[in-house]
Formats: structure tokens, C-alpha cells, sequence
């Protein structure tokens, strides 16, 4: 055969080497351009992000898919940028999506937890809601939620009424929602109360099978579960701190001496860090974020 | 000295819609050598273009082997002395022919003054002079012919490989072309040219491959190949004797004169003998040579049938 | 050798400056920069801007549309048309063929970016008064970033046909403005196995964002030292493989 000539072979390996070489050749400055970019301030990216309408204008027809491109990227850019500053622009990429697709359920209920949690800003949360809720009547999800944020944020019952009537309107709204509504007026303010509940509709829903309202009561059974832990932690490390005029070297200290009757975990299963020295404890998931809380 | 050496050549090549492979040559073994004018014949089809490009490298053959000037046509030191007009030639539209020849110098790595010297006298030669300076894009067939055939003697070449340099030219531009192979012959150039013209090959070659249905049917010298079979003799008498004639077939008669048709030449003498016998007079007697395209005919006969049933299944 | 590269270089360049759709560009180009002036009449206060930024855009496009329907055709065209045949004939080897054919084209594109750029950058300083050297890199490593498209451009036409090829490059150019998201995707998976795959994919598709420093350039934000130098480093290599790869597809492709 032709083709088994010792000088082609040596060419062909050759070329190839070759090849690897210049691969090898290209991934070492972009490692080098990489680092540089990441030190670059982040408003670089987001300083250019135009306006929804602009960008609906723009896109030549296809703004629901760049909608979902960006809320892509806000996921990933959200993660790579937990610090306060960075989350200064989430409200206006969530703006940005839900004016591109006004449809886009998950945007807003994204956007409003990322706010009433992470920002800690639940007025912003409702904001976003209640623009969802005007563009899409016929979900009842968005103003339960936004009724659950005046409720278990805000802690104001009569705005979270409103919200859980809202909901309530709309044809299709699960009956258990009327059940919370009463519990929260019987309750108002009672967290463990509000957790069982929320346990309670987890549980109809994963009976029901709908995966949505199980991903939300789950979420909020997470927050509240760590909201209470915190809760009764700083209580006993107050009255640690009261009793022994320091506060306790180990969240271990507070179990020993009999302030609190068992250690805590979160949800996920992980430890609340707990900080000796200011004596704060705080939510391992973002202990920064707990912490200015 | 073997210039160029085919051993068992094949290659198969993508067809129609679907590119399914079909084989276009399916053994092609033939040697030129040093200095005379190989002939390269077979109908369209046969695979003539295929095996130049084969010989030049611009396919690889699936098997066997080619060597040009001892190496590997793919090779490109083994072009340094190779001279190829294409086949139907097409060259850089936007190019005039002078640029033309003069890039194609450049690729050989002739010096700039030297090139220019080449160029002139080859448009001289090929009788491009007038219009050396056209773009391209404006020339006829025929002036590609001679453009292309200029471009191809720029590095004066040993080996001159012409695929079908005759097709699509008037009987000047033939002539002409005739005239240069003649004249690089006498130079002792090598000349590799295909054609399914026959009669040009005879005219011009020294040897000659048959090339049919992607196999070398036969490759001998031209006179080797012509003599060998003398179909039949003709030969016309006149006056003689009909009675004593009547033994041998009469082919025809016109007025006075008879024709008759032998296939041996023992046939022939003894009606040779029977004329002067009768006091007849012999006025004619040809050998009726079997030509090239006679020789076609005969094998694409011989062939017809296995070579369809082949191509099928390959 | 050098000989016959710039034989096919020079050749090459002759025939692309030749071609009707670069005069085309060049003057769409053109255009859309003279209007920008004529934007900026309707806006208060960021003229300069405007004409700077629509420039430099113009700048980035065309030099891409350039790159991309002439290099796709460079291979094609010649085997379309059978010039290819006369060419490989002489002793010419493949990858010097592709080689000088990639030369013509990036001598061709500097001159049109270098033409373009000289209109562009007169434009602003005759509205800016001031000159505008600040914007040189952006062009710098908009040149840089055509040689990465046209070296693709060059790969896809080695094996494919110009429409193929067109989709191809075009779809790498936008992939290759997007490639960051794969570093943070590849971070976020937590299959290994996609993980490998999505890094792969990362370091394999070019980082075009690379020499995209626009948006820094036009507020005269410092770029990081020894930016433009791995920018720089990274394109040559990355053009390098390319070449490479071209000419290990083309080698032994059969020119029916």
C-alpha cells in the first residue's frame, strides 16, 4: 500500500506533534487570560446590559431565547459573584428577562427569592411579583409567594392577606392555600407553627406530584428551619452571655451546660458555624449574607 | 530509464448523490521511459484523467504504487521537472496570460529575469503573443489550450504530461500542437499524453498504453501494435481470366476491374500466381491494418459484458 | 520555499482585492461609519461616543464577514473551478498551498482593516480633537482575532463546501463569544465525566471575547499589563494549530 510509506508515517506523526504543541501553546495564556479577566471589576459585564425593551427591539424576534440566555447566565453569573456589590445588579437582569418574557415564570420566582433571601430586600422580591402577577393572571403561584414574602419576611399579615386572596381568585388555586391563609391569621408570627405547615403542604404536594409546589415548600421549610435553629441558638447565647458575662467557646458549651436540649443542623444536614469570638452563629450555606442579618 | 512507473494501480472514487464509492481503476501498471512519446488511449471513462492525477499526486491511490522520477508522485520535489496541461484547462479568470505563466514560474522558483525570458519566447511558441496581455476570462478553448500549454513548459521540463491536449481544438490549433510534441521530442523530451483520438496517437507516439475500463489492456510500441494483425488484403485485377479466378472470393467488381479480400497472405499469393496464370493484370493490392479504434472496438466487445457485471458489485 | 509562499501570498492578495464582495464590505463599513455622525446629530452630549462605538463595531463585523465568505471560498473556489489541478502540480506542497493562501488573506485583511481604520480613527479625532491612540489595541486585537477566524475558515473550506464551511465559521464565531460561560459551566457540573467534556470543549473552541477590550477601550479603562502579549501569544498559537489541522485534513484529500 502506498499509504505505508516510512516518510509519510514520520510526516504524519510530525504534523500531528505538531498540532498537540500549538494546543498546548493556546491554553497557556488563555489560563494567563483568564486570571487577569477575573480580577476585572464585574461591572464590565453588566454595565452594557441594555434595557429589556431595547433588547426585545433588538432581537430580531427571538427575545424569549435570549431571555433564557440570560437568565442562564444570571444563574451562573449569581454564583460567581455572591458579593454584596454584585448583587446590587440581579434585580435589574431579573427586570431585564421578565421584560423580554413576560411569561417566564421561573424568572420571577427566581428573581424574587434571590432578592427576599440573598439581597434581603423582600419590597424588591414583591416588586417583581407584582409585575409577574399583571402580565400572567392566570397563575395564582406568583402572588402566593409574594404572599409568603409579606408573611415570613416582612411579617406583614394584612399585605400578606391581600396576596393569599389574590391567589385565591384564580381559578385552579390549591385548597390548602385557604388552610395557610387561616393559619396565618391564627398564627401570625408563630414560625414553628409555620413550619409544620409548610411541612404539611410538602407533603400534600409530593403526594399530588406537583413538583413545583414541592420545590417552594421546600425552600421555604429551609428557610424557615434555619430561621428557628438561629433563632433559639442566639436566644441561648444570649442568655449564656447574660449568665457568664462571655459567650460560649463552642456551640458544644451551650449543649454541655444545658441551654439547649440538642445540637441543631440545617436542612441539608450541614453544622451552623458559629464565630467564638463575636459570638454570632451563622447559616453555613452563606455564612456572609446570615451574618449582616 | 523508467521516467514514470505505474505497478498495479487502483482507486476508487466517490459518484453520484449519495458520493457511494465507485472503482475507477482497477489496475494500471505501465512505464515510461526516457525520452519518447508515450501515447495514453482509451475512450471516455476509461480513467485517464484519474491515473494522471494519480501519477501528479493530486489523488492518492487505495492500491499500489507510482513512481515519478524514482519517487513518490505526491512528493512535490518529484514535480520540480514536470510539465502538466490539465485537461480542459481553466486558469485564474483575473490573471492575464503573461501574469499566468509568469505565477506558475514563480512556483517552479525561477528568477524573476530569467521567468520573464521563458515567458516571452513559450507565448511566442505557443502563438499567445497577441494576446498575452488579455485577462484570461476572455480567452477561447482554444487559447486556454495554448496558454495551458505554455504554463506547462515554463521550468523546461523532462516529462511533459498532456491529458487530452488535442480535444476542442480546430485543425490549426491541432497542428500547431502537433508541431511542439514534435519539436520537444526532437529536444529529447519525455511526453506523457492521453487522448481518446486515436489518430493523433498514431501520427505522434513511440509507444502506446491502452487504457479500458480502468485496466491496461495492452501497452506496446505503435508499429508492434499495428503490424501484428493485418485484417485482410485487398486486390483488384483487371482483364483476367473469370474461370480460372473462381476459387477466390470476388468482393466486388466495378466496370473491368475485380476486387477480391484475403485474410492470409498464403491466399493472397496464390491468387497472385492465378492472375499472371490467366494473363490478367494486377492493379491493387493493401494490407488493411487493424486501427486503434478497430482495436477499441474489439476489446470494449470482448469486455462488454464481465466488466458491467464487475462494476456493480464493486 | 519562502519563494513559492509568497508567490501564493502575493497571488492570493491580488485576487481578493480584486473581488467584488470586499469592495462591498469595506464600503458598507465605510458607511456605517460616516453614519454615525449623523446618529449622533439626534443625541445631547455623547457624540464622540457614539461615532466610536459604531466604528469600532463596524470594525469587528466587517472585518469578520471578510474573513469569513473570503476564506471560506479560498480552497473551494480552486477546486470548483479546476485552477487548483495546475497549481499542485508544480512543486508545490499542500500545506505551503494553504499556507500562502492564509498569508494573501491576512494581508488582505490588514490592508482593508488598516484602510478602514484610518477613516475611522480620522473621524474621531476630528471629533474628539484629541488623538485617538487609546483605541489602537481594540484594533490591534480585532486583527488579532480575524487571524483566529480566518485560520478556522481555512480549516472548515479544507474539507467541506463554502456553505458548510460559512455555517461552521460563523456558528464558531459566536460559540467562541460565548466560550467564558463554559469555565463556569465546567465549575458547576457535577458529573466528572461532562465536566472533562465541557473543559475540553472550553480550551478547544477560541476564546473570541479575548480580544473583544471595546467596551474598556472607549472609556479609556487600562487594559492589564501584558494583556495584548498573551492575547497576542494565544492567537498565534491558536492560528498555528489551525494551520496545522488544515493541513492534515488537506493532505490527503483526493481533488476529484
Amino acid at each position: 500500500m502506498s499509504a505505508a510509506r516510512p516518510g509519510e508515517v514520520v510526516r504524519t506523526i510530525g504534523l500531528w506533534a505538531l498540532l498537540v504543541l500549538c494546543v498546548g501553546g493556546w491554553v497557556l495564556p488563555q489560563r494567563s487570560i483568564d486570571f487577569r479577566r477575573g480580577r476585572w471589576p464585574i461591572e464590565d459585564s453588566l454595565l452594557f446590559l441594555p434595557s429589556g425593551q431595547y433588547m426585545q427591539a433588538t432581537s430580531l424576534g427571538f427575545q424569549t431565547v435570549l431571555a433564557d440566555g440570560i437568565y442562564l447566565w444570571s444563574l451562573q453569573y449569581y454564583g460567581h459573584h455572591r458579593s454584596a456589590e454584585g448583587r446590587r445588579y440581579i434585580w435589574r437582569i431579573f427586570n431585564v428577562i421578565t421584560d423580554l418574557d413576560p411569561l417566564f415564570l421561573d424568572a420571577y420566582l427566581t428573581g424574587a427569592l434571590v432578592m427576599a433571601t440573598d439581597m434581603s430586600d423582600p419590597e424588591l422580591a414583591l416588586d417583581l411579583l407584582d409585575k409577574g402577577a399583571a402580565k400572567n393572571p392566570g397563575e395564582w403561584l406568583l402572588p402566593m409567594e409574594a404572599g409568603y414574602y409579606c408573611w415570613l419576611d416582612l411579617e406583614d399579615f394584612a399585605r400578606a392577606s391581600e396576596y393569599f386572596e389574590l391567589a385565591l381568585a384564580v381559578p385552579g388555586s390549591p385548597a390548602t392555600l385557604r388552610r395557610i391563609l387561616a393559619g396565618m391569621n391564627e398564627y401570625a408570627g408563630d414560625k414553628t407553627r409555620a413550619l409544620s405547615m409548610w411541612l404539611e403542604i410538602h407533603d400534600a404536594a409530593t403526594a399530588d406530584g406537583d413538583e413545583r409546589v414541592v420545590d417552594i415548600a421546600w425552600q421555604h421549610t429551609y428557610d424557615l428551619k434555619i430561621e428557628i435553629d438561629m433563632g433559639a441558638l442566639e436566644a441561648a447565647i444570649a442568655q449564656y452571655r447574660t449568665d457568664r458575662g462571655r459567650p460560649p467557646g463552642a456551640l458544644e458549651n451551650l449543649l454541655q451546660t444545658g441551654y439547649i436540649s440538642g445540637l441543631p443542623v440545617t436542612p441539608a444536614g450541614a453544622r451552623y458555624s458559629y464565630d467564638p469570638v463575636t459570638g454570632r452563629v451563622a447559616d453555613p450555606r452563606d455564612s456572609q449574607s446570615r451574618a449582616d442579618r | 530509464m523508467a521516467i514514470v512507473r505505474f505497478r498495479h494501480v487502483a482507486k476508487s472514487l466517490p459518484h453520484g448523490f449519495w458520493l457511494r464509492k465507485r472503482r475507477v481503476l482497477h489496475d494500471v501498471t505501465l512505464t515510461v521511459e526516457r525520452g519518447e512519446v508515450y501515447g495514453f488511449l482509451g475512450p471516455n471513462g476509461a480513467g485517464k484523467t484519474t491515473s494522471i492525477k494519480c501519477l501528479l499526486g493530486l489523488l492518492t491511490p487505495d492500491e499500489g504504487d507510482i513512481e515519478l522520477f524514482g519517487v513518490g508522485g505526491a512528493r512535490p520535489e518529484a514535480r520540480q521537472l514536470v510539465g502538466y496541461l490539465p485537461e480542459q484547462p481553466y486558469f485564474y479568470p483575473h490573471l492575464t496570460g503573461r501574469e499566468l505563466v509568469d505565477y506558475f514560474g514563480r512556483l517552479f522558483g525561477i528568477e524573476a529575469a530569467e521567468r520573464r525570458k521563458r515567458t516571452a519566447r513559450l507565448l511566442e511558441t505557443v502563438g499567445m503573443t497577441a494576446s498575452a496581455d488579455n485577462p484570461i476570462r476572455q480567452y477561447s478553448k482554444g487559447m486556454l489550450q495554448r496558454i495551458g500549454l505554455a504554463q506547462a513548459l515554463i521550468n523546461e521540463p523532462e516529462l511533459v504530461i498532456l491529458d487530452e491536449p488535442m480535444s476542442g481544438l480546430d485543425p490549426i490549433g491541432r497542428r500547431d500542437i502537433k508541431d511542439i510534441i514534435v519539436d520537444l521530442k526532437n529536444h529529447g523530451t519525455t511526453i506523457f499524453f492521453s487522448s481518446h483520438i486515436l489518430g493523433d496517437a498514431e501520427a505522434l507516439c513511440d509507444r502506446v498504453g491502452l487504457l479500458f475500463g480502468g485496466r491496461i489492456v495492452r501497452e506496446s510500441s505503435v508499429d508492434e501494435l499495428l503490424e501484428e494483425k493485418v485484417r485482410y488484403w485487398e486486390a483488384a485485377c483487371e482483364d483476367a481470366d473469370q474461370a480460372a479466378l473462381q476459387e477466390f472470393p470476388l468482393h466486388a467488381r466495378q466496370g473491368q476491374r475485380s476486387y477480391y479480400r484475403f485474410e492470409s497472405e498464403e491466399g493472397l499469393g496464390n491468387w497472385l500466381d492465378a492472375v499472371k496464370g490467366s494473363g490478367g493484370r494486377v492493379v491493387l493490392v493493401t494490407p488493411h491494418r487493424l486501427t486503434l479504434e478497430e482495436y477499441f472496438v474489439d476489446a470494449v466487445r470482448a469486455s462488454d459484458s464481465g466488466e458491467l457485471a464487475e462494476e456493480s458489485t464493486a | 520555499m519562502i519563494d513559492r509562499l509568497s508567490a501564493i501570498a502575493v497571488h492570493t492578495f491580488r485576487e481578493a482585492v480584486r473581488d467584488r464582495i470586499l469592495v462591498l464590505f469595506v464600503m458598507f463599513a465605510v458607511l456605517l461609519m460616516a453614519s454615525s455622525t449623523v446618529l449622533s446629530w439626534l443625541t445631547v452630549g455623547s457624540e464622540l461616543k457614539i461615532v466610536t462605538d459604531v466604528g469600532l463595531a463596524a470594525l469587528a463585523v466587517f472585518g469578520m464577514l471578510i474573513a469569513v465568505f473570503i476564506g471560506i471560498t479560498l480552497v473551494h473556489k480552486e477546486v470548483e473551478k479546476r485552477t487548483i489541478y495546475a497549481v499542485l502540480a508544480k512543486p508545490v506542497a499542500r500545506w505551503q498551498f494553504l499556507f500562502g493562501k492564509y498569508i494573501g488573506l491576512m494581508m488582505t485583511l490588514g490592508v482593508v482593516l488598516g484602510l478602514m481604520s484610518v477613516f475611522y480613527l480620522g473621524m474621531v479625532w476630528s471629533k474628539g480633537g484629541v488623538a485617538p491612540t487609546h483605541l489602537l489595541p481594540a484594533i490591534v486585537l480585532t486583527y488579532l482575532e480575524l487571524s483566529i477566524v480566518t485560520a478556522v475558515a481555512l480549516v472548515f473550506s479544507s474539507f467541506t463546501t463554502p456553505i458548510l464551511a460559512a455555517v461552521f465559521t460563523l456558528a464558531t464565531y459566536v460559540v467562541g463569544h460565548l466560550s467564558w460561560g463554559f469555565a463556569d459551566f465546567a465549575a458547576r457540573v457535577p458529573s466528572p465525566l461532562t465536566r472533562v467534556l465541557v473543559t475540553v470543549l472550553y480550551y478547544g473552541i477560541p476564546d473570541l471575547e479575548t480580544f473583544n477590550v471595546r467596551s474598556r477601550v472607549v472609556y479609556e479603562l487600562p487594559l492589564a499589563p501584558g494583556y495584548v502579549l498573551d492575547a497576542t501569544a494565544y492567537a498565534a498559537a491558536y492560528t498555528a494549530g489551525m494551520l496545522t489541522l488544515a493541513a492534515i485534513l488537506f493532505r490527503r484529500r483526493d481533488l476529484v
